[in-house]
């Protein structure tokens, strides 16, 4: 019985291991400003296969930010007009 | 059926009913992961598009046709060369649970360094809950186009600016992110520009807005670089496209947009944040100083605690 439940809670141990947890994010200072990071946690699975990952992709809503209420001011005639060649300098 | 770029010709695309379907569940299976090694393989796609089982996986693919003049279809841009071999789909993957289905989320982004992609902050973070999308459910899908992509990435870490979580719009300046991918890009990768004010009129906004064919094509739309007055390091890029919204995400702005491989173009400027009803046919966009390059160092060195 006591080796049973050793074996158990080994065998338990073993599988939580093999789960991946979402990575808690954690800053750290990038010159002078604060930065915050993930990390992918290591699994053992390999990923979504090809079609899966066609079919989220096929599914999938595109993401837009929340802007605030406040629109941008945009002065007008302040640059340069565009061209339709590919040079972009000034 | 061969198609090339610079062609006046633009491609259509005929989908089944189910392939422009928004509407079905993600499933969330774990089977089969398989990484496209070969580079030539978006060249292979760009020419097998007509074939029926051409591949080993057998895909059932869309039927592609060719037509002419189509100004909707126009700005469709070819993922088989330069620039925008560098730039793919980011989908995050059951990414939030409405009416007990799983969706998923996209946005752009593209390679600027030989592992790191850069898309735009709240394509790594949800706006609105705060929590950041789980990049164990995060793929990057290289070349993505009709249905295709060369080569699936997963993230190792990613990082964005804690400014962006700041209030007011002075947070919009902060909305980029990188991510450091599991393997080096097969394809290349774009140039940046950084504190580039002076230097540049205008850029070539990219990205898959979802808002034409379905988000299922890369689009690429250029226009007049505007600074703006009321927003620290914010630019607005006048291209003129009201449909180029969603999806766009995180799609480079780019000077000198070309398919010549050199520092004098494909510079990225800025990436795509946001659009406003209110003023269609503009795009929002940070303006990338030095603190840019910091980020890309430190990402580039695996996100350190």
């Amino acid at each position: 019985m006591c080796a049973k439940a050793v074996l158990i809670a080994m065998t338990s141990m073993m599988m939580t291991s093999f789960v991946a947890s979402a990575a808690e994010p954690y800053q750290a200072k990038v010159g002078d400003q604060l930065v915050t990071s993930v990390t992918r946690p290591v699994t053992r699975g390999i990923g979504l296969g090809r079609e899966d990952l066609l079919q989220a992709a096929r599914t999938s809503r595109p993401l837009q930010a929340v802007p605030s209420n406040a629109v941008p001011d945009i002065p007008s005639g302040n640059s340069a007009p565009p061209n339709s060649s590919n040079d972009d300098r000034r | 059926m061969r198609y090339t770029s610079g062609s006046v010709l633009a491609i259509a695309v005929i989908w089944s009913s189910t392939a422009i379907s928004r509407e079905v569940p993600v499933d969330g299976s774990t089977s089969g992961y398989v990484r496209y090694s070969s580079e030539s393989r978006i060249m292979a796609m760009e020419t097998s598009l007509n074939r029926k089982g051409a591949t080993s996986n057998r895909l059932s693919r869309p039927t592609v046709r060719l037509v002419q003049n189509n100004s909707d279809l126009s700005s469709i841009g070819n993922p088989a060369i330069a620039p925008l071999k560098w730039a793919g789909l980011l989908v995050n993957t059951d990414a939030f649970e409405k009416d007990g289905k799983k969706w998923s989320v996209n946005c752009t982004g593209q390679f600027i360094t030989e592992r790191v992609v850069l898309t735009a902050a709240h394509c790594i973070q949800n706006d609105e809950t705060g929590a950041f999308f789980d990049l164990n459910k995060m793929y990057f899908l290289l070349q993505y186009q009709y249905n295709e992509f060369s080569q699936a990435y997963r993230p190792i870490c990613a990082s964005r600016f804690d400014g962006w979580r700041s209030s007011g719009n002075a947070h919009l300046q902060w909305d980029y992110a990188m991510i450091l991918m599991d393997g080096p890009s097969l394809t290349g990768y774009y140039n940046v520009a950084v504190d580039w004010q002076g230097k540049f009129s205008g850029a070539t906004a990219t990205g898959y807005p979802g808002a034409l064919l379905g988000g299922t094509v890369i689009e690429r739309a250029h226009g007049e670089l505007l600074s703006i007055s009321d927003v620290p390091n914010e630019f607005a890029l006048k291209h003129g496209q009201a449909k180029f919204t969603q999806g766009s995400s995180g799609g480079a702005w780019v000077a000198n947009f070309g398919n010549k491989v050199d520092a004098d173009h494909n510079i990225i400027v800025s990436v795509t944040s946001i659009g406003m009803p209110k003023k269609p046919g503009l795009s929002f966009g940070p303006y990338l100083t030095s603190d840019f390059k910091r980020l890309l160092e430190y990402v580039g060195n695996g996100c350190p605690h």
